[in-house]
């Protein structure tokens, strides 16, 4: 029952970050903000539209987890794409697109499990390398933002906000992804998993919140 | 070791490593922007020393020459005057030769007025002894002789009080600059010089009615013209800070003020420049 509510409150906290986006459209137009906001408010959306999708379809009893295998597998694109525009260092863009390009093909090596819509089994290898390829990315950003000292105000800058977040939330999950197939196989350690993966959801989207939250027009 | 265990450890310390990575980010960036901005004032006041050390050697260099002038040329042509008109007094009447020599005497007076002018103008010598609103309202008063403008001029506060020296040459030597160029550019009909002494603050404005100019424009040129590096150089030298108020065909009134100045002998005043 507290492990259910526990899941139903990190579904509905996507909408926090959501509420911060509708009030931040309330006072500038999409198209003024630069491209990294709008990738990070790409994300969010992503993230919204996984909810309700698989909230429904478990709800009418469908299968919904090659959505899970498929939200894996965009989001870590978006967010390959975000370090890539973001990365001063040629080689560290040039990693951040292999590390795309590895993670697609990574997945498309359990290509049954993004194809078939009845699937029961998450993506074999794609969460561990994901996980593993942005917590990678994120440590690269914060060696950068030491290194370039870009942004003056570090606690306003959003990506710094968006990839703290990420950071608590792949950390957290990375040794649950690891074992992925055995937690599901188990009904105490995938209680323990949705618990652990929830709570951490909600600490991204409140970081998410903040971050969209310091958003500004890009300078004209 | 069972898996649960395994996660549950695994998680927690990920998570904690997660946290030290963010409050290490977060604490050793804020001290390298500390450091950074420490670097960038080090340089400015390093570049500050730097335009006082060349200001203060044009000034003595300007000395120099004036003082050259006034007692080594000047002396001489009064020498070479007093020689002519020995000389004249021995040529008789003749007119031609009468002639000749009023037109010598006139041009060795107008070399001797013209050293003096420029002795005088390299090193104003009523700064030095009236002080920065004497000296303004005499170079006021000269340049209202020669120009179709009209320069009037106008002192508040205590007349009496002075500046630290260098303080006083330098805002001098931007007056100069602000009112020669009304003179030259403005095309205007009259400029007016204020001044306010203390008690109640230090500030000095040039203002004329001419055809202004735009700032932001003139600031975009690669070396800013109408002297406003100068000015602005002069200025940071003794912290002062001006401000421009203009437009295309709204005039320009310019105020220079000095938030925090150092009267004369004052404990705080900085070294003086010495010079010849």
């Amino acid at each position: 029952m507290t492990q259910r509510l526990i899941s139903h409150i990190a579904d509905f906290s996507v909408l926090i970050p959501v509420v911060f986006a509708l009030l931040l459209f309330k006072t500038m137009a999409i198209a003024h903000l630069d491209k990294l906001n709008k990738i990070v408010l790409g994300f969010v959306l992503l993230t919204l539209l996984r909810n309700v999708i698989t909230s429904i379809l478990a709800r009418i009893g469908i299968y919904n987890i090659y959505i899970y295998n498929w939200y894996n597998l965009i989001s870590f694109i978006l967010v390959a794409v975000l370090y890539y525009l973001t990365f001063q260092n040629r080689y560290f863009k040039g990693l951040a697109l292999l590390l795309l390009l590895v993670s697609v093909g990574i997945a498309c090596l359990d290509l049954q499990s993004l194809l078939d819509v009845k699937t029961i089994n998450f993506n074999n290898f794609s969460y561990h390398a994901s996980g593993s390829f942005t917590i990678l990315l994120i440590l690269i950003y914060y060696f950068e933002l030491l290194k370039y000292l870009p942004e003056p105000k570090l606690g306003s800058s959003p990506l710094f906000w968006f990839s703290s977040g990420a950071l608590f939330y792949y950390s957290g999950t990375i040794f649950s992804y690891i074992f992925i197939n055995n937690t599901f196989n188990d009904l105490k350690l995938r209680d323990q998993y949705w618990v652990v993966d929830a709570l951490l959801s909600v600490v991204f989207n409140i970081f998410l919140a903040v971050a969209i939250w310091y958003m500004k027009p890009r300078p004209s | 070791m069972e898996p649960s265990y395994t996660i549950v450890i695994g998680t927690s310390i990920m998570l904690i490593m997660a946290m030290f990575i963010v409050v290490f980010v977060m604490y050793y960036q804020r001290k390298q922007i500390e450091q950074r901005i420490r670097v960038k004032d080090m340089e400015a006041e390093f570049q500050r020393k730097l335009l006082e050390v060349s200001m203060a050697s044009t000034e003595a260099e300007r000395r120099r020459i004036a003082q050259d002038l006034h007692d080594d040329i000047g002396a001489l042509l009064s020498v070479t005057k007093l020689t002519f008109n020995a000389l004249y007094s021995q040529l008789g009447s003749k007119e031609q030769a009468e002639r000749l020599a009023q037109q010598v005497r006139e041009a060795l007076d107008e070399t001797i007025s013209h050293v003096r002018r420029i002795s005088r103008e390299l090193v104003p010598t009523t700064l030095e002894r009236f002080g920065l609103a004497a000296a303004i309202q005499e170079f006021a008063a000269r340049s209202n002789s020669h120009q179709a403008l009209k320069v009037t001029f106008d002192c508040l506060g205590d007349e009496e009080f002075r500046l630290e020296s260098r303080t006083e040459l330098m805002l001098y030597r931007v007056v100069q600059e602000l009112i020669n160029n009304a003179l030259k550019h403005s095309g205007g009909r009259n400029v007016h010089i204020q001044i306010e002494l203390p008690p109640r603050q230090f500030c000095i404005v040039v203002e004329d009615d001419g055809l202004g100019f735009d700032l932001s424009d003139v600031r975009l040129r690669p070396s800013p013209g109408l002297g406003l590096d100068s000015i602005e150089g002069r200025l940071r030298v003794i912290n002062g800070k001006v401000d421009y108020e203009t437009g295309l065909n709204k005039g320009c009134r310019v105020v220079v003020r000095l938030p925090k100045f150092s009267p004369l002998n004052s404990p705080l005043a900085p070294e003086k420049i010495t010079a010849k």
